[in-house]
């Protein structure tokens, strides 16, 4: 018994280094799911509640922004906690998507140990 | 209208470079020879400049990048180099575009990165026109710099 | 700081007494790495000084724990064979000074924390803490009895 993960962004590369980094991280952990971008991470989320999203701004289909605004108006996946890493260079930005309900958030380029410390915080925070 | 601060571009790169794969540039001690698989991959931004970061590089410094990140012997390895030097320009540029001073309301967005091939003569004649900053990257050339959006 | 076990340079030393305090000095460009196992109570404290074994292969094989790669590589070996668990392990760096003399931006410290986090990313580690960069050399000590890992610069000492 464990979380369920959810990885959003374009880059394949990125995706699997976040997932090991969460497979390192030693946290419960039962399923990670992958999207590469917003439109197929709303669609895996209709069928596969979640309890963590990770997720890119700038991809194409869908953005991050725009799946995020989605998520935030949908009363069956709002409490579903998303986390922003991203190389969005606008601070601004990013302040606004955590008043808006975004739990937290990480700039590119990223180390492993600061999604470590992203993801376990935010675990935290939801599930405490 | 903002100073770009295009010297810092290549710091960037290098930070990225080293942070996310874990791979140290240098500038060339010689002149690059040619790459065996050129590539050029590009990224534009918008807002109150509009501009597009250019790097030349060869596939081989993709599939290091890529190496690095997923393990040596992952299955994956060559079929995301292209994706892995894709994602390192995204991070360099957006964290170039995050120390250019704004004023209030002004933003920069930021296109998707693209990939693509270039003959060796091509991938020259691009590095010869010049303003391109050289780095070896452990053995891989690489080079960058701040071009005219067209 | 009483230190009974010291680590030389390209040099590496692992302890399960509780008694025994390691210590390494003068890391310049060099790094230091210490990994300690709180459940079996084993560490051990590396000082490495070039990055890639790789770029000498005959001096890597006479010194392998001059190297980031195969001097990590040599110590994780002797954790596992001295009773630890690599994923118990918690690992901390101190070093990679940029030293004054050396005036290329892109320098030898810069390269060795590049390739010192590349193999501990292979072996599925993170570094926990670190203290790294700046111009001081510095002295590091890991203490087998808690696992305490103590960075020294320019006489300040700072707890990782």
């Amino acid at each position: 018994m464990g979380y369920k993960f959810l990885i959003v962004d374009d880059s394949a590369t990125t995706r699997a280094i976040i997932k090991r980094t969460i497979q390192m991280a030693q946290v419960p952990t039962d399923r990670i799911f992958e999207a590469p971008n917003g439109m197929e991470a709303l669609r895996l989320l209709a069928s596969e509640p979640v309890d963590l999203v990770l997720a890119d701004l700038h991809m194409p289909e869908m953005d991050g922004v725009e799946m995020t605004r989605r998520l935030l108006a949908d009363e069956s996946l709002r409490r579903i906690p998303v986390v922003i890493i991203s190389a969005e260079p606008d601070t601004s930005r990013l302040e606004q998507l955590k008043n808006d309900g975004v739990r937290g958030y990480l700039r590119k380029p990223f180390t492993p140990e600061s999604v470590r410390k992203l993801l376990t915080g935010a675990l935290e925070v939801c599930h405490a | 209208m903002p100073e770009l601060l295009e010297s810092t571009i290549t710091e960037h790169l290098v930070n990225a470079l080293e942070q996310m794969a874990f791979i140290s540039a240098l500038p060339p001690e010689q002149p690059p020879g040619p790459p065996v698989n050129p590539l050029l991959v590009r990224i534009g931004f918008r807002g109150p400049v509009c501009r597009r970061i250019e790097m030349l590089t060869d596939e081989s410094l993709g599939v290091a990048i890529a190496a690095n990140m997923l393990g040596p012997d992952s299955a994956e390895v060559p079929f995301r180099a292209r994706d892995a030097l894709r994602e390192l320009l995204n991070v360099t540029c957006g964290a170039f575009l995050a120390q250019c001073p704004l004023l209030p309301g002004q933003r920069f967005e930021m296109s998707i990165p693209e990939v693509q091939p270039l003959d060796q003569a091509a991938w020259s004649q691009m590095l010869a026109e010049g303003d391109f900053q050289v780095l070896d990257a452990e053995g891989q050339v690489l080079a960058i710099r701040l071009a005219d959006r067209k | 700081m009483s230190v009974n076990v010291v680590v030389n340079v390209s040099d590496m030393r692992i302890s399960a007494d509780p008694g025994d305090t390691l210590a390494t000095y003068s890391l310049g460009s060099c790094i230091g790495v210490s990994a300690y196992d709180a459940s079996a109570r084993v560490g051990g404290l590396l000082h490495f000084q070039l990055p890639t074994s790789t770029l000498d292969p005959k001096r890597a094989q006479a010194q392998p724990l001059m190297f980031a790669d195969s001097g990590v590589a040599a110590m994780l070996a002797a954790l596992e064979s001295a009773g630890a668990r690599k994923q118990r392990l918690r690992v901390k760096l101190a070093g990679a000074a940029q030293i004054l003399n050396d005036n290329n931006l892109f320098n030898i410290g810069r390269r060795n924390h590049a390739a010192v986090r590349k193999v501990l990313w292979q072996h599925g580690l993170f570094v926990d803490s670190e203290a790294i960069g700046g111009s001081a050399p510095r002295t590091m000590y890991l203490a087998i009895a808690d696992g305490t890992v103590t960075v020294k610069t320019q006489g300040e000492a700072l707890t990782l």
